[in-house]
């Protein structure tokens, strides 16, 4: 376990987190973090429940491994994410515009419309994005984000 | 939307234009890979989305 106190030491468990889903594109294990940051692996699922609790990812509610880390997806949605070469689920349109964001880079999100199933893209070019038409729809109120947050 | 929000028996919610989704993404994510990065109290929160004009009962996390 890092010699670090205990805030510094989530803090660079969520790092590491995040910066494996950059390069690897997908969610890592609950093992590869503790390879990653050299913790018992017992250590990384106390944390990562920890992290869960405080809403900073989200665990899968029965294996416990890593479900979001806002606002990568760890398993396939209707919103992805394409950078150059390297792409990524997103939770939904305004965490797949957020991947683009968060790297600072041109992107290109493809998702569909879930009433006529047409294909959307939203692009971001040079910091702006192109309007297609399309509208980013948020259906529950914020306050509700939390509560069926795999809904949300 | 208001066919689909029909079929899943839910209530439309807000809609935002492409360009104001994207201004909350920057807005939200930017610096969620700086070490220094927390997550935001609700107030905090709230003035994120206050500041690219959400704002109102919709937007309220209370």
């Amino acid at each position: 376990m890092s010699a670090l106190d205990p805030e510094h030491a989530l803090a660079g468990l969520r790092l590491a987190i995040y910066r494996f889903f950059v390069e690897h594109q997908r969610a890592p294990s609950l093992g590869e973090i503790a390879d990653v940051c050299g913790w018992p692996y017992a250590s990384v699922a106390d944390a990562c429940e920890a992290l869960d609790r405080e809403h900073v990812i989200v665990l899968d509610r029965w294996t416990r491994e890593l479900r979001m880390a806002m606002p990568f997806s760890a398993v396939p949605t209707a919103f992805r994410t394409t950078i150059g070469e390297r792409s990524w689920w997103a939770n939904c349109a305004w965490d797949a515009l957020g991947i683009a964001a968060m790297l600072g880079a041109d992107a290109t999100v493809r998702s569909h419309c879930p009433g006529t199933r047409e294909p959307l893209t939203l692009a971001v070019r040079g910091g702006e994005v192109t309007d297609a038409g399309a509208v980013v729809h948020f259906l529950l109120p914020a306050r509700g984000w939390w509560h069926e947050i795999e809904f949300t | 939307m208001d066919d689909w929000c029909a079929r899943s028996g839910r209530a439309r919610g807000r809609s935002l234009a492409p360009a104001t989704a994207w201004q909350l993404a920057r807005a939200w994510y930017h610096d969620r890979l700086d070490p220094r990065w927390r997550r935001k109290t609700r107030a905090e929160a709230e003035q994120v989305f206050a500041s690219v004009g959400l704002a109102g009962e919709f937007w309220s996390l209370g």
